[in-house]
């Protein structure tokens, strides 16, 4: 039983303030972020031991942060495998219908939700992003991307504001808050050892109630509503969107592996290479 | 039970200067990383009292100037945390459901010499009163308790600040870790003995907690903040604010919160996620 994990770092404990990483190069800033990243880490870890607890056989890890380095690999599980670095192939690579769930640790709530903290839907940019009609954030997306694939969404920890959108988006999911935003820039936070004591409860619970959570599906075609915080689109130059102010594009695609690849430009001939060194291979 | 402790850096026990936010050497970085190790402790200290002397729940709110000064990966695992900036209140999650008000790490207020690092806010200010009442920031907290029927019952810091709160609260539990010789020396217990002390008086003050009387002020509420240099502009008066003359401006209100609210232009309406959504647990 795999679990595909996606991780961020706004949810995680102790965390409440944006990740400055280029811009900032004080030690200050330095220490916080070598810290905070070893945080993740400390989370991660405890939901990998709550998923093997739980029945999961292998735990893919997608370090989702910004940077794509924010999982410490010197603080992680040894049983986690990683997926990290820029410029991928796709938002959420190997989640497909293989694995058997898959959740979201350090979650954040999504655009537009005021108290929550550190909300955001990808970036600062964007004010709203609907599927359907349908307003979703990175936890809704990440749903619905392993809905398509059949896979339930079983398991979010980090800020109560984003555990209570998935419990809205996804009954019977198993949420953990860690934290309590009480303004975009501050919360109340569980300690370190609080957090991940709930977090590896919850990661083993949510195992459980796998079979009894049906899998997020947008229904066909998708269509995709994009309203931007600043004006930013030009109605001369829509690309493949349409769009319908400067603060607001759409598009439709058949389904959200194809939005995906139609909003990103993912490269549509990577497949993962399956290789096998040839000691290993099982002799037919 | 629950206990709120409002925490600060100055009274911490091997502090005695300015932390410098600023200076970005590495001796600088390492004092401040060491006083956040520091604080942390004290305050698992203190909770550490406040759970053997019957407390159920301790929220902290990490009160010193960013709002990040605990050092988190020390934090006693029982403890909330209130860290960050911009927050809704100015207290988030005071109100009637606390059994106590805390402070640990506390300096005295302005113009208190020899207190060590001692001010109200910042040190532009010269003093703050409530309805003629002088105030430092923790009887300013120790006030905002009141409204709700929470008592003050415990501060940790410097002997100056002790004897404020004992002056402005008969019956609350002081522990004097470090005593001010001068605005910036001290005579201080070592780290150690500080933890110790205050675990004991945490503990203590959980027994004084049905004797202790919560700091009430008849309404309506005049504050009065006077700046040690001109700052205010007469003809140009700040919303809510009355300015009397170049150093002083009145605030009048109906109870602390709404003074709050009028001080800082906090949002009337706000609600914690966990009166909407869940307890925090």
């Amino acid at each position: 039983m795999k679990f595909y994990m996606m991780t961020d770092l706004e949810g995680v404990a102790g965390v409440y303030q944006w990740e400055s990483g280029s811009t900032d190069t004080s030690l200050e800033n330095h220490e916080r972020r070598c810290r905070q990243r070893i945080w993740l880490a400390e989370e991660v870890s405890a939901a990998v031991d709550g998923l093997y607890a739980g029945g999961a056989t292998a735990v893919l890890v997608n370090d989702g942060h910004g940077a794509g380095y924010t999982i410490d690999l010197d603080h992680l599980d040894p049983r986690a495998v990683i997926i990290h670095g820029q410029q991928r192939p796709f938002w959420l690579p190997f989640l497909d219908e293989t694995c058997a769930a898959t959740g979201l640790v350090g979650a954040h709530a999504k655009a537009g939700t005021e108290g929550a903290n550190l909300y955001h839907t990808m970036s600062l940019d964007i004010r709203d992003w609907q599927f359907n009609g349908i307003s979703l954030g990175e936890m809704g997306l990440q749903a619905a991307i392993a809905g398509h694939y059949g896979v339930p969404f079983a398991l979010c920890t980090g800020d109560a504001h984003a555990c209570k959108q998935a419990e809205d988006l996804i009954p019977g999911v198993v949420t953990a808050p860690v934290k309590y935003g009480t303004s975009r820039l501050s919360a109340l936070s569980c300690s370190r050892e609080e957090a991940c004591n709930r977090i590896r409860a919850a990661a083993e619970q949510a195992m459980k109630v796998i079979d009894d959570i049906e899998p997020f599906k947008l229904q066909s075609p998708v269509h995709f509503r994009d309203e931007r915080v600043e004006p930013t689109f030009d109605e001369e130059d829509p690309g493949e969107f349409t769009v319908l102010d400067a603060h607001t594009r759409e598009m439709e695609a058949d389904d959200i592996i194809e939005l995906m690849y139609k909003i990103y430009s993912y490269p549509r001939d990577w497949r993962p290479l399956n290789f096998q060194p040839a000691w290993l291979r099982k002799s037919s | 039970m629950k206990i709120y402790v409002v925490t600060d850096l100055e009274g911490v026990a091997g502090v005695y200067q300015w932390e410098n936010r600023e200076d970005q050497s590495l001796e600088n970085m390492e004092r401040r990383l060491r006083q956040r190790r520091w604080l942390a402790q004290e305050v698992n200290a203190a909770a550490d009292g406040f759970f053997s002397g019957g407390a159920t729940d301790v929220w902290v709110n990490d009160g010193h100037g960013p709002g990040y000064t605990i050092d988190m990966s020390l934090v006693d695992s029982r403890l909330r945390i209130f860290h960050g900036g911009q927050r809704p209140d100015y207290c988030t999650g005071l109100d009637e459901t606390c059994a106590g008000l805390a402070s640990v790490g506390t300096h005295a207020k302005a113009e208190t010499p020899p207190g060590n690092l001692y001010h109200t806010m910042g040190t532009s200010i010269r003093n703050y009163s409530l309805n003629g009442i002088s105030v430092g920031e923790t009887g300013y907290q120790a006030f905002l308790a009141g409204h709700f029927g929470v008592p003050f019952i415990f501060c940790a810091g410097d002997a100056y600040a002790c004897r404020e709160m004992e002056e402005l609260v008969p019956g609350c539990v002081t522990v004097a870790v470090k005593e001010g010789l001068s605005r910036l020396s001290a005579k201080t217990v070592h780290p150690l003995k500080s933890r110790e002390m205050i675990r004991q008086g945490a503990e203590e003050a959980m027994k004084r907690i049905g004797d202790i009387e919560p700091l009430k002020l008849d309404p309506p509420i005049v504050f009065r903040c006077e700046f040690v240099e001109p700052t205010l502009d007469p003809d140009n008066p700040p919303p809510d604010k009355r300015v009397i003359d170049t150093h002083t401006f009145e605030i009048e209100a109906g109870d602390m919160v709404d003074f709050m609210n009028k001080m800082y232009g906090f949002d009337p309406d706000y609600t914690p996620v966990w009166k909407t959504y869940r307890p925090v647990n």
